[in-house]
Order: C-alpha cells, then structure tokens, then sequence
C-alpha cells in the first residue's frame, strides 16, 4: 500500500502532464497510456493491482503490471509459509507445483501458438490480439521465478541458522571447495546462457546464408502454420518444440541461476563478486 | 493545465496536512507521511539480517531495465527496423542491452527470495501449528 501514492502521482504525470510536451521519443506509447487511464474504469484497476485479470492488460500506467503480478504473489504467500511451519516438504512441494503450473502455461501457449523463442515477446503483429493468452504480464504466467526465489529464500533462512553448507565446506576442505567452484561455473554459464543462448547457439541456424535467407525466414516465421520460428533480434530460427522448451524455462534457470549466485554470496563463498555486489557508497554518511 | 494545476496543488496541500503530524497518529495514512518515507528511503544502514550483496543486483537490474526501455522506444519509431536488429546480432554487447528481460526474472526472484526469507518466521510464528 505504500506504493500506491507513488502511482497515483505517475498516473496523474501520464494523464496531465506528459501531453503537453508533445510527440517525440516515447510520447506515442504515453499518450496511449495516458488515454487509457481515463477510461474503462483502468484507474481503479491499476490502483487495486487487478488490471492483470482483465484483456486490456495495464494499459493505464504499462509498467505497474509488475506490480500486479507481485501484488498476487504476496497474497498467496502466507499459504506457503504456513505450510511450510506445518512441514518443510508440504511448503516445498506446495511452491514447487505452483511454479511447474507457470511454466506449463507458457509451454502449451507457446505450442499453440507458434511462437518464437525470443524471450517472451510474440511477434507484434500477434501481440495486441492476443492478450487472453499472454505469457508476459498475467500472474500465473510468471510464478516460477518468484516460486524459485521462495525456495531459494528458505534455503538461505537454513543456512543462516544452521550454516550446513559452510561446515560442509570447511569441513570437506578440497570436495567442498570444488563444489563451490562447480556451482559458481553452474550459475554463470546458465545465466549467460539465458542472455545469449539463443543468440549464438540457436537450434537450426544456417549460419553461413543467414544474410541472404533473412527476409525468406522472416516471412515464413509470419505464416502460422509453418514450423520455423524466426526471431528478428537475435537472429535464430528453431522448430516449435525447441522455442516452446525455451519459453517455459528460460525464466525459472535464470532465477534459479541467480539465486544461486545470491546463496553462494551469502553463505561467504562469494570471494571478489560478493564485494562488488555488496559495495556502498557512503555519501550520506560522510 | 488549471485542472492539472489545482489537482496537484490539493494533492501537495493533501500531503504537507498529513506530513504536519507525527506519523503515529495516522496509521492508515502511513504511506502519505513525507519525512518517515523520506528518512527511510536515503537511510543506508544495513543490519546483520540484511542479504548485501542483493543490493547490487538490483542496482545492476535497474539500468538493465532503463536501458532496454529506451533501446526498444527506438524500434517503435525506425522504419528499417528489421535491418537495424540484424545488424544488432554482430554486437553481443548491444544485443544483452535490448534483450533485458530477464531483469523482470531478477525482480521477481529478490521479492519471492526476501518474502521467504524475511516473512516467513512472522507467518509460522502466529499460526496455531507452532
């Protein structure tokens, strides 16, 4: 709730203020935003964090959809920490299927929908109708990284009581420390193979006539019924399984890859990055 | 711009009101009392519980997310906006830049991760199970 008088004013920018200084870089996208908050009751639903619930989408103030995800989240949450006060497992098991029901929504959507394996984004000329199946801003399409980050939260929570991993560590001097080392290389080989994976080891690239096959590929990745996707900013084509494997589980590796690197960090196994990452500036001190 | 003008100036009227008492006195109107807000937006202080090195993630997925934003807005205006993404794939620099989604992913790790973390024992500790 402490965040809703800072909507209110971001709304009132869009709506009042924004306009007046005309049309040029960005101003397009404002003044639809702006339109939008007049009308259809979309104030009330973005103020309330329900405008993920209707076909509009926020399309009042485009970038709160995040909070209407989290919002949710939050919500449900109080459901996972009792059952997991209950027993650990339940708790576990509880976020785990939660996660597993995200990420087969964006695998059946992606299926169906032909889609390419560019991150989430459709194909613009898909995108604006196809909203009732979007895999970007509705809440049950994004729970696996925050489901990820509950179980990686937990994990910390034992650690920092129980320090199982550091005594095993210290304990197992040489096996510890190459643990340590195979899953710092596991966290940041998978999260840079979130960013570029598809931009360098696509599925079915012919590499050699991409120049030429560009516009032919383009074109036919447009056809619905054709099984090659085209993405048009990486570069890459893939069938639709491989895109729609993709599409399910780019966002839990990612955060799975990075709440490692977080629970490696904070259990004091974080070495030159844990120092970077913790690093103040302390002008308010001084 | 009067409209605008006279929503704004109530609003601000609306906010000194509110900031003008101590902040226990209103408990519902927490979020609108400027210096407790103020006080704990520039406070820098972290204590032992804090996971520090989140601090410089976010940090890092908010000019992530800046940046991607203002790349993109360039593609809903170019014309030849098919050449300039081929001619994105040679830079895999710029190309990390414009695919910035994932900073979405880190978002909604660090509040799922720092819900868990902090919010958990609260929960467990007034439920009847414990």
């Amino acid at each position: 709730m402490r965040l809703v008088p800072v909507i209110l004013l971001g709304i009132w920018l869009q709506v009042a203020i924004l306009p007046l200084f005309g049309q040029g870089l960005g101003q397009i996208t404002s003044n639809i935003m702006g339109a939008a908050c007049i009308a259809d009751n979309m104030f009330s639903k973005t103020i309330f964090f329900v405008m993920a619930f209707y076909d509009e989408g926020a399309v009042c103030l485009g970038h709160v959809w995040y909070l209407g995800c989290e919002f949710w989240y939050a919500a449900i949450f109080p459901l996972n920490a009792a059952l997991y006060g209950v027993h650990k497992a339940l708790g576990v098991t509880f976020t785990v299927l939660l996660s597993i029901g995200s990420i087969s929504w964006c695998w059946y959507q992606s299926i169906i929908h032909n889609t390419t394996p560019y991150q989430q984004l459709r194909l613009p000329p898909v995108m604006e109708q196809d909203m009732a199946n979007d895999t970007y801003m509705r809440p049950w399409a994004r729970y696996d990284a925050y489901g990820v980050g509950i179980l990686f939260g937990w994990l910390i929570l034992a650690e920092r009581k129980g320090n199982g991993f550091k005594n095993f560590v210290k304990n197992n001097k040489i096996v510890g420390y190459m643990v340590v080392i195979a899953l710092w290389f596991l966290s940041l080989f998978l999260l840079y193979f979130t960013i570029f994976g598809f931009s360098g080891w696509c599925f079915l690239v012919d590499f050699e006539n991409l120049w030429d096959k560009r516009i032919d590929l383009y074109y036919e990745s447009l056809d619905p019924t054709s099984s090659i996707k085209w993405d048009y900013i990486t570069g890459c084509s893939s069938t639709n399984d491989s895109s729609a494997a993709w599409n399910a589980l780019h966002r839990a590796v990612w955060a799975f890859a990075l709440g490692l690197l977080i629970f490696l960090c904070d259990s004091g196994f974080g070495f030159t990055i844990n120092s970077f990452l913790s690093f103040t500036v302390r002008i308010l001190r001084i | 711009m009067i409209a605008s003008a006279v929503v704004f100036c109530s609003y601000a009227a609306f906010l000194l009101v509110v900031s003008f008492f101590p902040a226990s006195k209103f408990r519902a109107l927490k979020a609108f009392h400027v210096p407790t807000n103020y006080l704990s937006m520039v406070d820098i202080s972290r204590p032992a519980k804090a996971i520090r090195c989140i601090d410089g993630i976010r940090v890092m997925s908010i000019w992530w997310v800046l940046m991607g934003h203002i790349l993109t807005q360039l593609f809903s205006l170019e014309e030849n906006l098919s050449e300039v993404s081929l001619r994105l794939r040679e830079n895999s620099f710029m190309r990390s830049l414009v695919n910035a989604l994932p900073s979405v992913d880190s978002f909604f790790l660090m509040g799922g991760l720092l819900m868990a973390y902090l919010g958990t024992e609260k929960v467990t500790d007034k439920t009847l199970m414990n």
